[in-house]
């Protein structure tokens, strides 16, 4: 027994009685032989004792270690419990400007374990009461089925939920799922395509970024601008009503970037019901469809013609008479009875000064050229629905001659537009895109042809709206006084006779503007097709593109600029004039 | 017997016992508070969605337009509404002269049936500022036109009363001074007798050139101009 201060027990654990009093004496003397087996068993004890110090102390060290000085680096468990982060959701999708094109909303769906109901057909009832779009015979059958699991409603609206809930049928039970909206409806529609019930993307950006969009949860940008968006959609559908067409397709582009700001192709489906839609309305015409682009494609013959150095901007054509090879006759709409000069082909649009153009250049170089404006092979965008053009093969010179005015050759209006960017912005060609680019990213570019070249298009198509096929559209009405206030849009018309059976139909048109503005140093290219416009009362029957394609151009580009930060000149400024005169 | 040391011992440990059930019952009453934090903070973030899809609903440009069309008389700018900077007069020496007119007198035409009203809608990339230092002749400042009295649809008044058309409600007396300001436009709001329905900036531009026939600029870019006012002076 001890009478130390501080044993808890009253024995002397820590044997400070001794070392405190050294034994000199001991209290219980043993004076028998066992004396020295007690001695060893006393420092067998001390040795033993000696160890489970150790390995106490080396415990209390790992503990106060643990619990005083790494409190940080140990993981926050209660924390990481419930601070769960979101449910991975869907990356929204949002304009160049950060409009909400696509987003994701948690909502409830209701499902049904049948065999915890207590009366089905009650049940049955109870629920088509509360959600009048349900069929009650069906719902009935669900629910007498074997399954466990069986889906009354999904995507639910809160008050739905609430309803349902509050009917409080057993058996009847909610999950959360998440439901894609398209805010913008139908406006986007080709675009961004849309996603099936189980949110997997089936069409346009959701389907080709379908991974990226699960995977991160920072918005896609894209390169449209829904405010161009709309104008696009809208002065084509204009068109179309006016001119009693079946369908069109329209962009505008960034001919510095290649981004492109509009994508409109009609007619469209609404992403929110895809029930209604159907194969026409689900067509992408502005990507998927290749035509032939009618006589749009002499901006390239033009720039083929004088950049091979074949033939001479001040070199006049015979255009007197149509142009006889095979059994094609080439002949012109507006026939004339005088030679032309480049110029004058390019302005009036003649098939014969082109093809007699073409013909001086030959085979050989416009497929070569045509190779480099992109138009023999599939143009790269990042939505699946892109279509391959429709190349001639054997390129006969029959065919030399129909590319020349746009025929024989179906190309789509993306790669279209592409190429004409590159033929008004100094040759430089520039891949589309429909992904917003950071200023500064590095662009892929190619030179296609001299800026030179690049330098007399942009003139002659300045020249189509001043005094050629475009004037019409732009250059009447409250345009006509000199002082006009006006963008400098410079294009080219395209009317194309669509193929019916082996040849062409004469009345079934298809009429296409591509234009650029402002021509002094183009910054966006517009290009609007229409498809089998029949002529009206205001047009004089006309269907042709200056009368249909390039007033909805012309009507774009008057809402649009303003909102690009395009500002307008005086049309008839002699600096203006001086830049855009044919010399 | 019990000894002192024991009696010290067991209050130390009842002490100790203490504070640990104490802090437990802590710390689990925290996890519930924050957990309960964290579901409050997952519907915030799901109202935020769906507050953000609503409102990019409602910004339909087509639905935009249509509000445009119906309840103001504000059109899309068309290039004849800009004037270039150097087109507009210095003001004159003499402050009680006749209000100069501006360059470009053709008035605004009617709008044509075929041009709609475009959506006035965010626009963070639309770059209408007319910033460029005052001595460049080729600088366009927006000036936006009062519309011609024909042309200004009059505004809605609501419950079917009979709209007040600016050609009912009097003419503003305009200052002898251009109106070179918005603060001096507001002014001028205040000063105009109270019109029925929706005042817009429009209907009382409206108003103001009703009295005098030709369209006027009555809203110029604000800074340029008084730096070219100031520099005047």
């Amino acid at each position: 027994m001890s009478d130390a201060p501080f044993s808890l027990t009253g024995f002397d654990i820590a044997g400070m009685e001794r070392i405190q009093a050294p034994r000199s004496e001991g209290r219980v003397r043993l004076n028998n032989p066992a004396t020295h087996a007690l001695e060893q068993g006393r420092s067998r004890l001390l040795v033993t004792a000696a160890l489970f110090a150790l390995a106490l102390g080396a415990i209390g060290v790992r503990l106060a270690d643990t619990m005083v000085f790494r409190r940080e680096v140990e993981a926050p468990t209660a924390d990481s419990a419930t601070a769960r982060p979101a449910p991975i959701t869907r990356a929204e999708i949002t304009d160049r400007n950060g409009v909400l094109l696509a987003t994701s909303l948690a909502t409830a769906s209701a499902y049904a374990d049948p065999k915890l109901m207590i009366d089905v057909e009650d049940a049955a009832r109870k629920l088509v009461a509360t959600l009048p779009d349900l069929d009650y015979r069906q719902v009935l059958k669900d629910l007498k089925g074997d399954k466990r699991f069986v889906w009354i409603k999904r995507n639910l609206t809160p008050r739905q939920e609430f309803e349902v809930n509050k009917l409080g049928i057993p058996g009847v039970f909610f999950q959360q799922e998440e439901h894609r909206i398209y805010p913008q409806g139908s406006l986007t529609a080709h675009l961004i395509g849309l996603t099936g019930i189980d949110n997997n993307g089936l069409m346009g950006i959701e389907q080709s970024f379908d991974k990226r969009l699960r995977e991160k949860p920072e918005p896609l940008r894209l390169s449209i601008d829904v405010r161009l968006q709309h104008i696009m959609r809208k002065e084509i559908t204009q068109a179309i009503q006016d001119f009693n067409a079946i369908g069109g397709a329209g962009l505008i582009m960034d001919v510095k970037t290649g981004e492109l700001l509009s994508m409109v192709s009609l007619p469209d489906f609404d992403p929110q019901n895809p029930g209604e839609m159907n194969d026409e309305s689900k067509f992408n015409r502005a990507t998927l469809g290749v035509y032939e682009m009618g006589s749009c494609f002499k901006i390239l013959n033009t720039a083929i013609a004088l950049e091979s150095g074949t033939v001479k901007l001040h070199e006049s054509f015979d255009t007197s008479h149509p142009l006889k090879i095979g059994r094609f006759t080439i002949h012109d709409d507006e026939p004339v009875n005088y030679w032309m000069d480049v110029a004058d082909i390019f302005r009036k649009s003649s098939n014969i000064g082109s093809a007699k153009m073409a013909e001086k250049f030959g085979i050989d170089v416009q497929r070569e050229y045509m190779g480099r404006f992109g138009m023999l092979k599939a143009p790269s965008l990042e939505i699946p629905e892109v279509g391959g053009p429709l190349v001639p093969n054997p390129w006969r010179p029959t065919t030399l001659l129909t590319v020349a005015f746009g025929h024989g050759l179906s190309v789509s209006p993306i790669q279209m537009a592409t190429s004409v960017a590159a033929v008004v912005d100094g040759g430089i060609m520039r891949p589309a895109t429909l992904l917003k680019r950071d200023p500064g990213a590095d662009i892929p570019e190619t030179r296609v042809i001299s800026p030179q070249t690049s330098a007399t298009l942009r003139k002659l198509m300045r020249l189509v709206v001043t005094e050629g096929t475009g004037k019409t559209a732009f250059g009447t009405g409250e345009l006509k006084a000199a002082d006009t206030l006006d963008y400098l849009v410079g294009g080219k018309t395209g009317t194309a006779e669509k193929v019916s059976g082996k040849g062409y139909a004469r009345k079934s048109l298809r009429s296409s503007f591509v234009g650029a503005f402002p021509m002094t140093d183009p910054r966006y290219v517009v290009f609007v097709m229409v498809d089998e416009p029949h002529g009206n009362k205001k047009s004089f029957g006309f269907a042709t593109a200056g009368w249909v394609a390039a007033p909805a151009v012309q009507r774009i580009v008057w809402q649009a600029a303003p909102l690009l930060g395009v500002k307008p000149v005086v049309r008839n400024d002699p600096e203006v004039l001086q830049a855009m005169a044919i010399n | 017997m019990i000894g002192k040391s024991t009696l010290v011992w067991l209050c130390l440990a009842t002490v100790a016992s203490g504070i640990l059930y104490h802090t437990s019952y802590r710390v689990q009453e925290e996890q519930e508070h924050l957990s309960s934090l964290n579901r409050q903070i997952q519907q915030e973030r799901q109202s935020i969605q769906v507050l953000r899809a609503e409102w990019a609903y409602l910004n339909d440009p087509t639905r935009l337009e249509r509000l445009a069309t119906e309840h103001s008389t504000l059109r899309p700018t068309k290039a004849a509404q800009m004037v270039a900077l150097a087109a507009i007069p210095d003001r004159p020496e003499a402050p009680a002269q006749a209000v100069p007119t501006p360059a470009p007198s053709t008035p605004t035409p009617a709008a044509p049936a075929s041009q709609p009203a475009t959506k006035p809608a965010p626009a963070p990339e639309s770059t209408y500022v007319a910033s460029a230092a005052p001595a460049r002749p080729q600088t366009m400042v927006v000036a936006l036109k009062a519309p011609d009295v024909q042309t200004a649809t009059p505004v809605k008044a609501g419950g079917g009363k009979p709209a007040a058309t600016p050609k009912a409600t009097k003419p503003v007396e305009r200052p002898a001074d251009r109106v070179d300001s918005i603060g001096a436009l507001m002014a001028s709001l205040d000063a105009a007798p109270p019109v029925k329905g929706k005042v817009t900036l429009a209907s009382v531009g409206a108003s103001a050139t009703a009295g005098q026939k030709k369209a006027q600029p009555i809203l110029v870019a604000e800074q340029t101009l008084s730096a070219k006012l100031g520099a005047a002076r």
